[in-house]
Formats: structure tokens, C-alpha cells, sequence
């Protein structure tokens, strides 16, 4: 996907502004936000599980290169094929690569973000292999020439009426308002695709090193027939996703499906380890599982920035985010939204373009609050804000324009003396005898919509030292 | 011997809302402690900070490390916000030589309603109540610093709820931002006016006829909301609020 991180600013007062958006968004605090909240406390070890499951992933991300090894010689040695790519072109071309070789014709996709960096079905049509989404939000989206609005659910900007309509017009079904007539047409439609299909195409939730085992959660099924049903499965996965035994597994759908949809389990967990095996009767004749990096090294090579990587993209964060739950998906500009997005994406396409996301927030730290193995947000927020305006790190620093460095310098200088400060009011107070406006000094980005605060007559601290002690504290000033 | 505390009045009571220093001056001395004002205090630097500009920044932690530090007293400050500052993020913009005088000073840095529970040990305001003054509808905004950083949450709310004369109404989505966060409200301020307007609704909604909070720069932007809107709404600081009740002198 092509980044389009600088149209934040435009693409969220546009949002703003879309009443039929607002109104579809609203539905996050009450719905996947509280659901992951009573989850959460009904879960006896919901602390403990979170400690553990950080530090699982902080023991798995310093020593990334020996459970890759790991899991690359068990996916082997039960049939499957590995590739690492580097980049996401990387990554596509190998499945195009293998699409040509094997005659692929149709695939069928589960929900992937990580196809969403690649832009991997834009280019399988560019080689002539038709994808279909069968995730029904991918679908959708997929059907509105879209792309992903949330990282669990990808539709959720669109109401039923929408859906219905969009239907209508691509597949030609009666306009309904009843979700579950919607869900069969969808239901329909893909099954005779699955049908079709050469090749399954789905993500990864996790990467069992031990095992070579990925796993799968959905809700749809839709996974379980992708990995099972055409004759090639191909996985793509985010290098980070690796876990190191089948136990932690345990810890790990308890600590993503709880955070997602507050459900105990999803519908499906699937999990597949290498292709058909001689004594089987189901599954794909062949499994290759597509490793990406595509720029996640970097945030490992930043120590800041590591536990970025520690991420299970439950979407928890884009729930709880007040930001977020206004400006929602698209704002952002590239494959991840809300709090990690403002992170993954400067980091992944470029902190320059994408200089807006880590100002975008009000630093409330609800994000860091829902994270299931609690990410610190709001700290690397901090730390590219930092980056932007002094930072030495990243090609693109400093980023952050001239006038607004000269300001910060200014006024930190004069408050570090206290007379100097003093003088000023004193003077801005003078001046307001006969400028009354210099009473409200906010500037009209503030006052355009809300009132500006008066300055006062007299600061605390000089009324203070023009007290009486004694006498006058306990009246009222 | 009783409790001796330094206000540090944090730049928007010093210079926006000296009402609100002195309703925690007079609130804190009600309940026994001495206050004493430093008059060269200024900034926490936390808009600094929190706008990237680190090494600006550390030149007012310097100060405020400086000011405070070998002292016996408490320092108080009536904001989540800027006592987070000093506690939690003062230690990400220093170097080594600064790292004892930011233990030391972060050591005895609270905030208001933190110091009274805390460290005064009082969550009942009932036995400082002399007499019942006319009673007042409030709902209580958290601020998000205060509640996340600090790990503040009940305790403002357990003061508020002893006071006789107080009516708590519940408040949806009370631990939402209210969308002020610091330079963002200027940064981004359709976002942040449409994060205070739904906070209005809530406030709306809960019935009550006060909002009030811990932090006066949430306040701020909520009643620069509220004037905008000509709401029939009041914003008033905890302290205030309980100064109010404790028939201080306020209003009767």
C-alpha cells in the first residue's frame, strides 16, 4: 500500500466532518472497547498473563535470529518451504514467482495486514491471478476498492444500509438491512471461489518456533478453508510474530482474543504445520510460509523502539483511542491506524512524510492501558516527537520547522528566569489597559472554537507576595 | 509538628487561575499544613517535553531541580499532568549529573488530592465540615495523567464523595480524554474540539450542574467549550470544590 501518511491532517478534519462515519465509529467504545474491558476482569491471571506474555515477547525478539532458525528447520523438516524476504516486494514476487510456476489462476485470501504493506492483490491482478478476500470485512472493503479501516475489522466505518448497497451494486443482490441475509450472499458467493481456488493466501497470528506450527484465529472459518481447501497455502508473516513453544500459544490467545473482541476464544483456531502429510486425507499439497521483514529491523535496532515489535495487532489500542474512534482508520494513511500505526508506520515508510501521526494524540495514555502485553505508546510517541525535533536517529529527523524550534527556545530560555517572566506579565498587564486582548493570548487555532482563558490581573505568585499571611488566606481572594 | 508543603502553582493557576492557588492553599491549611510559595517558580517544562523539545525542556527540570532540591518539605502541585512530569518523565531528558536531584525532588512531589489520601492519609473530608452549605450537583472529569501515570483514580473521587453537600453524579466515559492534551489542542484542533465536545455531552448527560476535575488544564479547555456554547455548566477545580463545601468563605 502506498503510503499517504502526510494527508493526515486533511484526511481526519474530512472525517471529522462525515456524520455517517461518526456515527459508525461511535459504536467502538460501547462495543470491541468495554467487551475487551469485561474480558479482562473476568480473566482470574489477566495481569499475570500480560507480564508474562511481554516478557515472552521480549525474550523472543532478543534472540529473533536463533527462533527463526528454529522455526525454519521444523517448518522444513515437516515438508514446508520457508523464505525470508527482506522487503515487501521481495515477499510478492516470491508469490507471484510461485503463482506463474504453479498455474494459479484464483486465490482465495484470509485477513492480512501484512498483504496490505505488500499491496498483494493489486499486483496479483497486475499478473493476472484473481484474489478474493474471504474475511467478510476484507470482502467488503475489497468490493469498495478500499482498503482496511481497523486492524480486526476492516468494515467498521460502514453500516448495514452501506453494505447493502454496495452489494447491490457489485454483485447484483436485493438491497436488505438484515445482516445475516448480507452475510450469506457474501457466504454465497465466495464458495464457489474456495472452490476454485489453486492457492490460499493467509497471515499469521503466531509462529511456533518448536513446532514450525502457524496459527490462525478467526471467526469466520474462512482461515481454516483457505489453509485446507486449494492445493497451495502460502503464509505471510511478520517476522515478529514468532513465539517460542506450543505452551506460550496458550498464553497468547488468551492475551490477543480477549483484547480484540473481548470473546473467551475465537470461533477458530487454526493450526498448521506443513503441508499434507502421506497419511492425511486433507490439506494443501504444498506450504510455504513467506517470513517479512520489510523494515522491522529498524525498530529492533532501536532500542526505543523494540517493543514495538512486541505487538500481537489485536487492535486493542484503536479501540481505546480517542483519536482514533474520531479521525478512524484512513486518516492514518498506511496499513496500521490508530496508536501502534502512528508508531509502525513512520518507522516502516518513513518518519518524515509521516512526521504528523506521533503529534496526533493527545497522550492520554488510554492505548498503553489496553495493551495486552503493555506496549508503552505514549513513550515512543514521545520519543519520535523528540526525534523530529532534535533527533539525530533517523535520516529524516528534524523535522519540525524552524520557527517552531526558535519559540521553544525562546520561551524555555525566559522561563527558566523568573524575574524575566515576571517582567513580562507585568508589562503584558500594562498593555492590556489599553489592548485588552493581550488578556487572551491563545492563539485562534484554539479560540476558533473554543474561548481563550484570561490572564490574570495579577499572578498567584505576585499576589502572594503582596499577602498578608495571616489575615487574608482563609477569605476569599 | 504539622505538615509543611511548597505549592509549586503550575503555569496555568499561576497565571490563568490564581482563584484556584489559593482554594488549594486554603484547602491544604484547613487541614492542617503550612504552605509556603516559592516566588521564582515557573514551569515544569512539560509542553516542552511533550512537544519533542527535550533539550529545551531539561533547561526547566534543571530549575525546577534546582529549586526544590535539599529541602525537607512536600511539594504540591494541583495537576496529574506536571507531577507526572517531575515523577516519571523528568528521568528521560537528563544526564547522569542530574539523576540524584531528580530522586530527591521527585521523591516529595505530589499532587494535590494524591498528597491529602496519600500522604495526609484523609479520604473522609467529614470531620472538617463545620456547617452544611447549600448542597452542589458535580461530576468529576478524570484527568488522564493523574489517572494513568499516577495511578490516581479513586481517591479525588472518595474525597469528593464524603463531603456531605456534594452530590456525585456519575459521568459516562469519565476516564475519556477530553481532547486538551497539552500543544495537540492547537496542533490538531478540530480533533481535539470534537474529543472536548463529546466530554461535554457526557458531562451534559450526567445531569449534574458542576464539572470538576484535578487538573485545571482539562478544565480549561472544557470551559472554553462551555463559554463558546453558552452551556448552563459550571468547571470548577477539586479544590474549589471542596473549599466550597468545607463553607470556607466561598459562597454560602
Amino acid at each position: 500500500m502506498k503510503p499517504e501518511t502526510k494527508n493526515f491532517n486533511m484526511k481526519s478534519k474530512e472525517t471529522l466532518l462525515d456524520p455517517q462515519i461518526q456515527k459508525n465509529l461511535s459504536g467502538l467504545y460501547g462495543g470491541f472497547h468495554t467487551a475487551r474491558i469485561e474480558a479482562s476482569l473476568a480473566t482470574a491471571d489477566w495481569e499475570e498473563l500480560q507480564t508474562k506474555g511481554r516478557e515472552i515477547k521480549e525474550h523472543v525478539i532478543n534472540h529473533l535470529d536463533q527462533y527463526l532458525e528454529l522455526l525454519e528447520s521444523n517448518v522444513i523438516s515437516s515438508g514446508g518451504n520457508v523464505y525470508f524476504a527482506e522487503t515487501a516486494e521481495d515477499a510478492t514476487q516470491y508469490v507471484i514467482d510461485l503463482s506463474k510456476k504453479k498455474g494459479v489462476k484464483t486465490v482465495v485470501k484470509s485477513k492480512s495486514m501484512l498483504s496490505e504493506e505488500m499491496s498483494l492483490n493489486e499486483e496479483l491482478v497486475k499478473h493476472g491471478i484473481d484474489p478474493y478476500e474471504t474475511d467478510l470485512g476484507e470482502y467488503i472493503v475489497q468490493l469498495a476498492e478500499e482498503t482496511p479501516y481497523h486492524i480486526i475489522a476492516p468494515a467498521i466505518h460502514k453500516s448495514r444500509q452501506e453494505v447493502s448497497k454496495l452489494f447491490a451494486d457489485k454483485i447484483g443482490t436485493k438491497q436488505t438491512e438484515n445482516i445475516e441475509t448480507l452475510t450469506s450472499e457474501a457466504r454465497d458467493q465466495l464458495r464457489d471461489k474456495f472452490i476454485q481456488a489453486d492457492m490460499g493466501i493467509t497471515g499469521g497470528n503466531f509462529l511456533v518456533a518448536e513446532t514450525g506450527t502457524l496459527a490462525l484465529v478467526s471467526n469466520e472459518g474462512n482461515g481454516r478453508m483457505c489453509t485446507s481447501m486449494p492445493r497451495i497455502h502460502v503464509a505471510i508473516v511478520g517476522m515478529e510474530k514468532i513465539i517460542p513453544s506450543i505452551e506460550d500459544l496458550g498464553t497468547f490467545l488468551r492475551l490477543l482474543i480477549r483484547s480484540a473482541t473481548g470473546q473467551w476464544i475465537s470461533s477458530y483456531v487454526t493450526m498448521v504445520s506443513g503441508p499434507r502429510k502421506s497419511t492425511e486425507i486433507d490439506g494443501p499439497e504444498e506450504f510455504h510460509l513467506v517470513i517479512v521483514d520489510n523494515g522491522r529491523s529498524k525498530m529492533l535496532a532501536d532500542p526505543h523502539l523494540r517493543e514495538a515489535l512486541y505487538c500481537l495487532r489485536c487492535g486493542a489500542c484503536l479501540n481505546a483511542c480517542p483519536v482514533y474512534r474520531k479521525v478512524g482508520g484512513h486518516s492514518y494513511g498506511w496499513v496500521y491506524p490508530g496508536p501502534i500505526g502512528s508508531i509502525v508506520s513512520p518507522i516502516l515508510t518513513g518518519l518524515s512524510d509521516a512526521k504528523n501521526l506521533p503529534f496526533a494524540s493527545s497522550l492520554c495514555g488510554a492505548c498503553k492501558e489496553a495493551c495486552p502485553v503493555k506496549i508503552d505508546i505514549p513513550r515512543m510517541l514521545l520519543y519520535l516527537r523528540n526525534q523530529l525535533v532534535e533527533g539525530k536517529d533517523y535520516p529524516d529527523q528534524q523535522s519540525v520547522g524552524f520557527w517552531e524550534r526558535a519559540v521553544s527556545k525562546f520561551l524555555s530560555s525566559l522561563l527558566s528566569n523568573s524575574n524575566a517572566v515576571r517582567f513580562l506579565l507585568r508589562s503584558a498587564n500594562l498593555i492590556a489597559t489599553i489592548a485588552p486582548f493581550v488578556r487572551k493570548p491563545f492563539p485562534p487555532s484554539w479560540a476558533k472554537s473554543r474561548e481563550s482563558p484570561t490572564l490574570a490581573k495579577k499572578t498567584f505568585v505576585d499576589q502572594w507576595a503582596s499577602l498578608d499571611l495571616d489575615g487574608s488566606l482563609r477569605k476569599k481572594h | 509538628m504539622s505538615a509543611k508543603v511548597s505549592l509549586f502553582a503550575t503555569c496555568v493557576l499561576n497565571n490563568f487561575y490564581p482563584d484556584v492557588a489559593f482554594s488549594v492553599v486554603r484547602v491544604l491549611s484547613k487541614l492542617g499544613v503550612d504552605v509556603t510559595v516559592r516566588q521564582d517558580q515557573t514551569c515544569c517544562g512539560q509542553p516542552f517535553f511533550n512537544s519533542g523539545h527535550w533539550n529545551d525542556s531539561s533547561k526547566l527540570m534543571r530549575k525546577f531541580v534546582e529549586d526544590y532540591s535539599g529541602g525537607q518539605e512536600d511539594i504540591v502541585l494541583p495537576s496529574g499532568s506536571c507531577t507526572s512530569m517531575v515523577r516519571n518523565h523528568y528521568l528521560e531528558i537528563c544526564s547522569e549529573d542530574d539523576i540524584g536531584g531528580i530522586r530527591d525532588v521527585s521523591a516529595r512531589t505530589f499532587e494535590f488530592t494524591e498528597y491529602i489520601t496519600r500522604e495526609l492519609g484523609i479520604s473522609d473530608l467529614t470531620p472538617f465540615q463545620s456547617t452544611i452549605t447549600k448542597k452542589i450537583n458535580v461530576t468529576y472529569h478524570e484527568s488522564c495523567h493523574l489517572k494513568r501515570e499516577l495511578g490516581v483514580s479513586s481517591e479525588p473521587i472518595d474525597l469528593l464523595r464524603s463531603l456531605e453537600n456534594v452530590t456525585l453524579t456519575d459521568m459516562d466515559q469519565s476516564e475519556v480524554c477530553c481532547g486538551f492534551g497539552g500543544t495537540f489542542a492547537t496542533k490538531y484542533p478540530e480533533i481535539s474540539t470534537a474529543m472536548g465536545e463529546e466530554k461535554i455531552a457526557n458531562i451534559v448527560k450526567s445531569g449534574a450542574d458542576i464539572v470538576t476535575a484535578s487538573d485545571m488544564s482539562c478544565l480549561m479547555h472544557i470551559d472554553g467549550l462551555i463559554a463558546r456554547k453558552n452551556l448552563p455548566l459550571k468547571s470548577m477545580h477539586i479544590s474549589q470544590v471542596i473549599e466550597q463545601s468545607l463553607n470556607m468563605g466561598c459562597q454560602k
